[in-house]
């Protein structure tokens, strides 16, 4: 019976996301919140396991303002109890310091582990890099890009997606894996589960007790710049001639990058 | 002589001892087939039985005694009555005899004598001819018109035969008595009479009488056995119907409610979550009696859009099977879609039109089972990608297209320069105009509106709109199952509403017409609501409004379903197409009213998809297409975007073109 | 300085050098490989300007990614390389980020550029669903970028010297058990760059192949409205894009005959550059489009597909 942790992100919701009219950053703080969807296929990938082999899920998260109500909403999915460590410092964190973060949570709090699922990369910064980082840090085998997963017990078996097809691979546990979003449709936990989820056990962590030191929580690698590429449609018209149309459009494709291999 | 029934006249003495005898089991077997039905359907309290049906009398008159929805379909309607009036007369009848020999003859009084005998020889005579016409309908239905909706099953060849031979065999015993002991009197039986000279020319006396007791042993018999195979066949209907009509039909809710299981505000979030229902166990008996009152007569499937349009759905198919787990070993205990009883996609399939509660005769609704197995399902999150983001956006944008809130400005804005105004900038507005979320984000649905706002400003209706503030009323989360969420965006719309005083509410959307009159009192808001149909017929009627430039092209009408047949707004919107285009130019389509068919978007179904090898938008447009009009009106932006990309399909663009009503009346002003 | 690169094919390792050399002046560039390197490789990489191949050993490779990403990092740190920059292939970004964790590296992955500002190096990257830039500044050496960028590999340059490097260390294994290749091109529509979409005002299937042969020039692609695969079935469902089937994101969409109902727009309205062609300037389609031909596709995608073929010389 495999002991589960499940590392969920909480991300802006960048379908919804605004640039400022003049300074073309992203107004994340009008923005709503949700749980990254990668994330959410680990979390629903985990539950199906135990679901078939027993075992328990605990969710991990960590950020700089982690709202407990989507924390709930995984409870709610099925996760059996919550680690969340919600420090303003998290704002500035890069893979290595959220990797570091996730470690001390998940040695300290989540106990013995046999299995770390991750999404394979995050809604908002599309790093695919935690779960490498994770596994780099435990010192354990990682599969990345998996989108079918068995849990053999003392091993794992995974279908991994690469640019030639789907490399099937295994490796002895404790593991990490990163699915993707082909791996499952996560449920989606109606209303009256969530509140029950109440009822779940959802630990809100400090940075003392993980013994983070500012070393640490200092990132290697830091974000100075963040711009919108494009704001509204051109909404250029032409009209004409078919085959002055033919040009113009042959034109505005090669523009835009048709034609790259 | 004065004329008098002579029973058991040509038999033997001591045959109605005999016949007692033979009697008592089959009336044991009958009393133990109720007891055994009564109790596997988990009748706890009798006595809850006869106040119900004492509480339900009146529906009991109306649909059970006068078959009020049975006759609605003219060749099943006929055939049913012939047969069940047929029966109850030859029933009464026999009970008469009964009475007249083995009750009041002790104490010397004799009713079927005189006069009446005659009249009772004569009406039964002619009641029987009226069972064996029914039962020739019944045969012509199933061996020569071939209707598909009729099933075959070994037990309606038995139900079927013993119905004939006791028809057949009554009328050959009264031939044969009339052969052998003719009476002044016997003409009165008038098909006796009719076929008492053939036998008494093709048999001798000896032989008759042998015929005659052979056959009146093998009429009583086959009656008896007939009275014994109620509860085990479909005969049992009978029963099961008129219970359920009694003891259901009086707290059914009314169209377009459904059933509020808890109330979200009142919820101990610690307590048991349940919903909907996945095994028949969690049905109450009353519920699981809805269930068995089904006779199988698939009026329910002939109507359902969603079996026309090839999905797996059939609800006729649903409530069969689900009764047949009443009956089957643990069948009480299985759960439907873990057993593969019910496939997922029949559950999703429904658009919730409520045509099959419409066609049902005995006034079951399929519909609702199926929407409370969606609510089990989804309870749980089993939602396919579609409809998980569709929830998901309600949640998050509070619209189910899931387009970010800020788009609503659009509109918002063009409205402005027309000239309407928010509840802010006019606080006393006498109507609130609620958009809805499909005219706020979809291009064509946006021409509604306006059309809606030029006619309403022109009439100088006194009116203003939410603007921004306005979201879904949660119809599609109420309809796809997921109560909680429903509860929270009608808890928010109520307080919403509440705050800038809303009395009379106009909307032009049907879904959300429905859910502020029929869903939301549940909820503390009581509107009056109109329809934006409503609102103009009035404005006609009153000469508010006045049509000008009348519309010189054939028009026809959808009536979408949840103004028609769930609200049963059937007339304004007719009386403003014959207004809009002259009464010669509106033909009706030949489904229409309580009959029309749905376009295939409602009960959240526009929001995913379910396999299916035709679609109900298509359907209807062929049917729209027949008329011959130009112009298809609708009364809703769904039938509109449905039927829009149906006329894309079919590359109909030429040939028909879609308008609101509000629409062809805009132009016309 | 000093950069070592790597992907698992010499093409985009080359690339890569390439790229590195045309925005970092005076960088000297070594590559990393896992097997010996043919001469037409050597040749490739030689034409970017690579000075040095280090050929590591193939079991390290064979052992899977953490085991390689290992082998790299002990290389990064003797040869005292500043730069480890990756191919950002799935295993590339993989191999990197286990590797910039081995290193206690800054890292930037999936990067569409990187330069050297007075701050330091900077690294350009799409977050925030593609719709948005982030620079990153990577705060010491040696740093791990991994890259979507590449440059011309030019021809003829001397081919770099070959030799073995021999690792200490190794990390834990993964097991191969086999690659199964796709039997039909499984449709990514979430993931491609390009897509050509099609609508009603296709009136027939086999005119689809107007729309395909376009896409195949650029390609891209094909997508779908849903009365196509809905209904008319001449596409699969899984290439309907939509509110009932999927919601897309590519750099450059192109919509044919498209009327734009908002059971559409949903589904492609995040798109970056939006080009579309109807014969209704009024179509719903026309507000959401940077470049909007009023035409008939049966005349203006003919005409359109030779001149495309012209340019692109195939």
């Amino acid at each position: 019976m495999p002991n589960m942790v499940v590392c969920v992100k909480q991300t802006v919701d960048v379908y919804q996301l605004k640039p400022h009219p003049e300074t073309q950053a992203p107004l994340t703080s009008q923005a709503q919140f949700k749980n990254s969807d990668f994330d959410l296929n680990a979390l629903e990938e985990a539950i199906r396991i135990k679901e078939k082999h027993g075992g328990k899920v605990v969710v991990v998260s960590a950020g700089p303002d982690v709202k407990p109500l989507l924390v709930r909403e995984c409870l709610a999915m099925g996760a059996d109890e919550a680690y969340v460590f919600s420090d303003p410092v998290m704002a500035r964190a890069d893979g290595y310091v959220s990797a570091a973060v996730l470690s001390k949570l998940i040695e300290k709090k989540a106990g013995g582990w046999d299995l770390i699922l991750c999404g394979e990369a995050s809604l908002d910064e599309n790093a695919y890099q935690t779960g490498p980082r994770l596994a780099e840090l435990f010192n354990v085998p990682h599969v990345s890009y998996v989108n079918k997963l068995e849990w053999l017990g003392d091993r794992v078996k995974a279908w991994k997606s690469v640019e030639e097809g789907v490399r099937v691979v295994s490796c002895k546990t404790p593991a990490v894996v990163t699915v993707g979003l082909e791996i499952n449709t996560p449920r989606l936990p109606s209303l009256l589960m969530i509140r029950a989820a109440q009822k779940k056990p959802l630990n809100e962590v400090r940075r003392a007790e993980l013994e983070l030191t500012d070393e640490i929580l200092t990132p290697l690698a830091e974000v100075i710049e963040v711009k919108a590429l494009k704001t509204e449609r051109r909404r250029q018209v032409y009209e004409g001639k078919p085959e002055e149309l033919a040009d113009k459009l042959v034109e505005t494709i090669l523009a835009q990058g048709g034609g790259k291999r | 002589m004065e004329p008098v029934r002579e029973t058991y006249g040509m038999m033997p003495p001591g045959t109605d001892i005999m016949m007692y005898l033979v009697l008592a089991p089959f009336a044991a077997l009958f009393v133990y087939g109720v007891f055994y039905r009564v109790r596997r359907l988990g009748v706890v309290n009798t006595g809850e039985v006869f106040k119900g049906l004492f509480a339900g009398v009146g529906y009991l008159v109306k649909f059970g005694l006068l078959q009020r929805k049975v006759v609605s379909e003219r060749l099943a309607g006929l055939m049913h009555l012939l047969i069940y009036s047929g029966i109850i007369a030859l029933f009464i009848g026999t009970t008469l005899v009964f009475l007249d020999h083995d009750i009041l003859r002790f104490f010397e009084i004799r009713i079927l004598r005189g006069d009446f005998y005659l009249f009772y020889e004569a009406s039964l005579d002619f009641m029987g001819l009226a069972l064996l016409a029914g039962l020739g309908i019944l045969l012509y239905r199933r061996m020569v018109a071939h209707e598909s909706r009729l099933r075959p099953r070994s037990e309606y060849v038995m139900v079927l035969a013993g119905l004939l031979f006791i028809g057949v065999s009554g009328y050959v015993l009264e031939g044969v008595r009339l052969a052998v002991e003719p009476r002044p009197w016997g003409g009165w039986s008038f098909v006796g009479k009719a076929l008492s000279s053939f036998f008494s020319a093709a048999a001798s006396e000896e032989a008759l009488i042998a015929v005659y007791r052979g056959f009146w042993w093998s009429h009583a018999v086959v009656a008896f056995a007939m009275v014994a195979l109620i509860p085990y066949s479909s005969l049992g209907h009978m029963f099961s119907t008129l219970l359920h009509i009694a003891l259901n039909a009086p707290k059914q809710d009314p169209l377009g409610k459904m059933h509020t299981p808890f109330k979200l505000d009142e919820l101990d979030p610690s307590g048991e979550i349940k919903l909907g229902f996945k095994s028949m166990k969690e049905l109450s008996w009353m519920q699981r009696l809805g269930l068995e009152a089904c006779t199988d007569c698939g009026r329910c499937e002939a109507a359902c859009p969603a079996f026309a349009a090839g999905t797996p759905l059939s609800p006729r198919n649903v409530v069969q099977k689900l009764k047949g787990l009443i009956w089957s070993e643990g069948g009480l205990e299985t759960d439907v879609f873990a057993s593969g009883v019910i496939d997922e996609e029949e559950v999703w399939a429904c658009t919730t039109c409520n045509a099959c509660i419409e066609a049902c005769p005995v006034l079951i609704r399929p519909m609702d089972y199926i929407l409370e197995m969606r609510r089990s399902l989804t309870l749980e999150g089993r939602l396919d990608k579609r409809k998980t983001a569709m929830l998901t956006n309600l949640a998050r944008y509070g619209n189910p297209y899931g387009l970010d809130s800020s788009e609503k400005e659009t509109l918002l804005a063009e409205l402005a320069s027309i000239g309407v105004k928010t509840v802010q900038e006019n606080p006393d507005a006498e109507y609130v105009y609620w958009i809805g979320c499909a005219s706020f984000y979809d291009a064509r649905s946006r021409e509604i509106v306006k059309s809606m706002a030029k006619i309403l400003l022109k009439a100088q209706v006194s009116f203003a709109v939410l603007g921004m503030e306005e979201s879904c009323t949660g119809d599609p989360a109420r309809r796809i199952g997921e109560e909680g969420r429903f509860q929270e965006m009608a808890l928010s719309n109520v307080e919403l509403l509440k705050k800038v005083k809303a009395r009379k509410v106009i909307v032009h959307c049907p879904h959300c017409f429905n859910t502020f009159r029929n869903e939301y009192p549940d909820f503390g808001l009581k509107l009056e609501v109109f329809h934006h149909t409503q609102v103009i017929g009035e404005l006609l009627k009153t000469n508010r409004l006045k049509l000008v430039k009348p519309l010189a092209l054939k028009l026809t009408l959808h009536d979408s379903c949840y103004i028609g047949r769930v609200n049963g707004v059937f007339e304004e919107p007719r009386q403003i197409l014959r207004q809009a285009a002259g009464g010669e130019n509106f033909v009706e389509l030949s489904r229409r009213g309580l009959k029309s068919f749905c376009c295939g978007a409602g009960g959240s179904t526009y929001w995913y998809e379910v396999r299916r090898s035709d679609r109900e938008s298509l359907i209807r447009l062929r049917e729209a297409l027949n008329t011959g009009a130009s112009v298809l009106a609708v009364e809703c932006p769904y039938c509109m975007q449905m039927f829009g990309d149906a006329v894309r399909v079919m590359g109909a663009e030429e040939r028909i073109r879609l308008k609101d009503i509000a629409e062809i009346v805009a132009e016309s002003i | 300085m000093k950069a070592l690169v790597f992907s698992e094919k010499a093409m985009q390792a080359a690339g890569v050098a390439a790229y590195l050399k045309s925005v970092l002046p005076g960088v000297e560039v070594s590559a990393a490989s896992f097997s010996e390197p043919s001469q037409d490789e050597l040749g490739l990489l030689g034409g970017a300007g690579v000075v040095k191949v280090w050929m590591l050993p193939q079991s390290a490779w064979a052992a899977g990614e953490p085991s390689a990403s290992a082998a790299l990092s002990e290389l990064v740190a003797k040869t005292e390389a500043e730069i480890l920059a990756v191919w950002a292939s799935k295993t590339g970004n993989e191999v990197a980020a286990r590797a910039a964790q081995r290193l206690k590296a800054p890292y930037a992955s999936e990067c569409v550029s990187v330069e050297k500002t007075s701050e330091g190096f900077v690294a350009k990257r799409l977050v925030l669903g593609g719709g948005y830039t982030s620079k990153v500044l990577l705060k010491h050496s040696p740093f791990v970028v991994s890259l979507k960028a590449s440059a011309e590999v030019g021809v003829g340059g001397q081919k770099p010297d070959v030799e073995k490097f021999n690792v200490s260390s190794s990390g834990p294994v993964i097991e191969f058990v086999e690659l199964i290749k796709p039997e039909s091109a499984h449709v990514e529509l979430e993931k491609a760059e390009a897509i050509v979409a099609v609508g009603r005002g296709f009136k027939k299937k086999e005119d689809l192949s107007m729309a395909e042969e376009l896409a195949r020039l650029i390609n891209a692609e094909i997508g779908c409205s849903r009365p196509i695969s809905g209904d008319l079935k001449w596409l699969s469902e899984e290439r309907h894009i939509g509110l009932s089937g999927k919601r897309v994101r590519p750099k450059l969409y192109i919509a044919l005959g498209i009327s734009g109902q908002v059971q559409h727009l949903v589904g492609m309205r995040d798109s970056r550059t939006v080009v579309s062609v109807n014969t209704d300037p009024n179509a719903p389609i026309a507000a959401e489009s940077d470049y909007f031909f009023v035409g008939d596709v049966y005349k203006i995608l003919p005409l359109a597909i030779t001149r495309l073929k012209e340019k692109l010389g195939s």
